[in-house]
């Protein structure tokens, strides 16, 4: 089956310029080099890595905001690396995005109801009355009641907004949202919220996400694959439940020990990574994570790994990524029963409330 | 008239938290805080955005606070620091540092204690340093408003306060730039400065919550290390579950102004006992785990002035009832070291 978005050997590179008058290049900062992701109808791909992998500038190539530096970008199909502003306007509809920061993503001087038509009236769909009817019922589905149309951005606490922009990347029904880490800025709570909704819009429109994020616990709930970034490079995807039970890459296997894991019980040891991501302007030779590798040997310094299959629809690149020793997380660490059965409870009186009508969920 | 003297003292039966595996509790905590009220004149009237907190830190010991954006735990930090930006002020209750009064301080008398007893690291490093001055003249600057040495010793502590915090090459990073530096880096030069007087008490607000997961990584394990080679308590806030379960010995999960459950913290995390509490630990997305939905708690928090009547927490608790709706309860001890301001606790029993 055709791929809806396909991205092919994609490239995004920013020369640096030193000197006022002299301008002259001095570098180039390689932030996207060399990715090839696809997505298919319905499906959820988490793209992972830390800040400066160029992750978000992955994101900003799939839709076409910024110009790719090489590579293919296919959309159904379809080659739109080449295509002008007017030729990408069909596209526009089936893309839609939703930004981090909910309150930087909305016009505070537009209304809601302003907000959530804009999509439709850019794109010439309905009359006011069919846009004023889809408003309303954009914020039924994300949760929000009718009255709140006349509000403005500054009346919503943050999971208000961020449902906000999920309603408006909604209007006008795309086929794949990009969510450039839509709950990193949430608290605890609301993005459960938001993840749930998301999950539910997925399931009742049968989305497709890409998801950028680098809150590994939050992918693990979202996504169908997961592609682990690095440096601009892609080092290892895999279907999450692979991923996330056999990881292959050393970089891969050191994120997922870094994050905190919350069981007081089992502490983590040692950090497993020293120092800090190298410049995307001077990339180390060879495979590029050597020099924060734990089992990085002399090839790695001088080769760069491929991106090679090592298993059903797991890809790594490393070249030891058959030997390295296996991890796993914490194959045992459950929830204290005690805990599951109160949560049990939690989950049976809160349907109970939410049927009786008397929260504001 | 004071706002506080109004209302009535709720639990004063219960001020220390008995550290995990500790055989008695602490005979001098370094910290001790009892019945903290931070008020702010605002035209609607006072309002409260810390409201009757009790707490202790023993020395070496690790107190985590946690709860939802707008719970109140920055304001806690700095009523504790002295800090509070007009027009609020603490109006009741009383803060002791290692047995010394805080609240009617001086303002000259709290400056000599803050950075020298007790000191504060931010989340965010880059907003919190001086992007014109190097990062040695800024330790050498904290140091020097506390100590009175020449200026070569200064410089000598300022380069012993980097390398106490594992920075490679601090001869050389003294006379570097913020900006020339990592996210991790800047907040290793924050711990450095902060620690660089030997404080008692430090109070981390959100350190790694701006930092990638393996930086963050880094920092808690750093934190760690330097507990146990200075001895120093810690408060450590944040909204990050994975964090407390790694760093703290105890919990205080906030609500809306109040603490509303403080345990041990392998007892929150198997035996949350208030609603609140139980939602946090369902809501945190687990890569342990293999179910999908997340358990939600539904609604915000409420701001501080629009409090419902009752337990603050009551219109968003599956398990209200209406005793929760009439009378708010008070933080009352479950189990040794573990209070909670619940009238359905425990829940099994009560819902």
């Amino acid at each position: 089956m055709t791929p809806l978005l396909e991205l092919d050997d994609v490239r995004k590179h920013y020369p640096v310029h030193q000197g006022l008058i002299l301008r002259r290049q001095v570098g180039i900062v390689r932030a996207v080099d060399g990715v090839s992701l696809r997505i298919a109808v319905g499906e959820t791909l988490a793209v992972v890595g830390e800040s400066g992998c160029g992750k978000s500038t992955l994101a900003r190539l799939a839709l076409r905001l910024i110009e790719p530096s090489g590579g293919t970008i296919r959309v159904e199909g379809r080659d739109v690396t080449r295509d002008g502003r007017a030729a990408l306007r069909p596209l526009r509809r089936q893309m839609q995005v939703i930004f981090q920061d909910p309150f930087a993503s909305l016009n505070p001087r537009m209304s809601v109801e302003e907000i959530l038509a804009e999509p439709m009236l850019v794109h010439g769909i309905g009359d006011a009355a069919s846009r004023a009817a889809r408003v309303r019922e954009l914020l039924g589905l994300v949760g929000l009641a009718s009255y709140h149309a006349d509000r403005f951005p500054h009346e919503f606490s943050g999971g208000q907004r961020q449902r906000i922009g999920i309603a408006r990347a909604l209007a006008l029904s795309p086929k794949l949202i990009v969510c450039d880490e839509p709950v990193s800025a949430l608290d605890v709570s609301i993005q459960a919220q938001v993840v749930n909704l998301l999950k539910d819009l997925q399931a009742e429109f049968g989305l497709a996400y890409l998801f950028i994020s680098h809150g590994l616990a939050v992918v693990k709930h979202m996504a169908d694959r997961v592609a682990v970034m690095y440096l601009g490079q892609v080092v290892e995807t895999a279907p999450a439940k692979v991923l996330y039970a056999n990881p292959r890459h050393p970089y891969t296997q050191a994120l997922l020990s870094a994050a905190p894991v919350p069981d007081p019980t089992r502490r983590n040891a040692r950090p497993a990574l020293d120092g800090d991501v190298p410049s995307p302007m001077n990339p180390p030779p060879g495979c590029r994570f050597h020099t924060r590798c734990t089992v990085a040997q002399a090839r790695c310094r001088e080769e760069a790994p491929g991106l090679r299959p090592i298993g059903a629809g797991h890809e790594a690149a490393c070249h030891f990524a058959e030997t390295i020793p296996a991890f796993t997380r914490f194959g045992d660490s459950v929830r204290h029963p005690r805990l599951q059965a109160r949560l049990a409870l939690y989950e049976q009186k809160r349907a109970a409330m939410n049927a009786a009508g008397t929260t504001a969920a | 008239m004071p706002l506080a003297a109004a209302r009535p003292i709720r639990n004063p039966a219960d001020p220390v938290i008995v550290p995990r595996g500790a055989a008695a509790p602490d005979p001098a905590p370094v910290l001790e805080v009892r019945d903290l009220v931070t008020t702010f004149a605002t035209p609607r009237g006072g309002i409260r955005p810390v409201d009757g907190v009790s707490l202790a830190v023993p020395p070496g010991r690790t107190l985590g606070i946690v709860g939802e954006s707008g719970c109140g735990k920055s304001m806690l930090s700095l009523s504790l620091m002295g800090l509070v930006p007009a027009p609020g002020r603490v109006t009741g209750g009383s803060i002791r540092l290692e047995g010394r009064e805080l609240v009617g301080l001086a303002p000259g008398a709290f400056r000599r204690l803050r950075g020298h007893r007790i000191a504060m690291i931010f989340q965010e490093p880059m907003t919190s340093l001086n992007p014109v001055h190097t990062v040695g003249y800024q330790i050498v600057e904290a140091l020097a408003g506390h100590e009175k040495l020449p200026a070569r010793a200064l410089k000598e502590k300022a380069i012993a306060a980097l390398r106490q915090v594992r920075i490679p090459a601090p001869e050389r990073r003294f006379d570097e730039y913020p900006h020339q530096l990592s996210g991790g880096m800047r907040q290793r030069v924050m711990l450095a400065m902060a620690l660089a007087c030997r404080p008692a008490l430090l109070i981390a607000d959100e350190p790694t919550t701006a930092l990638d997961v393996t930086i963050q990584a880094q920092i808690l394990d750093l934190l760690r290390e330097l507990q146990a080679e200075t001895g120093m308590a810690m408060i450590l806030i944040t909204h990050d579950l994975g964090v407390v379960a790694q760093v703290a010995d105890e919990v205080a999960v906030m609500y809306a102004g109040r603490i509303v459950e403080r345990a041990p913290v392998a007892a929150i995390f198997d035996d949350p006992q208030h609603p609140y509490t139980i939602g946090l630990m369902g809501a945190m997305p687990r890569m342990e785990d293999e179910r999908d939905r997340l358990v939600v708690i539904g609604g915000t928090v409420p701001p501080p002035f629009a409090l419902p009547a009752g337990c603050r927490f009551n219109p968003r608790c599956p398990f209200a009832g209406q005793a929760c709706r009439d009378a708010d309860p008070p933080l009352a001890g479950l189990a040794p070291g573990h209070a909670v301001a619940c009238w359905k606790a425990p829940v099994e029993a009560h819902g």
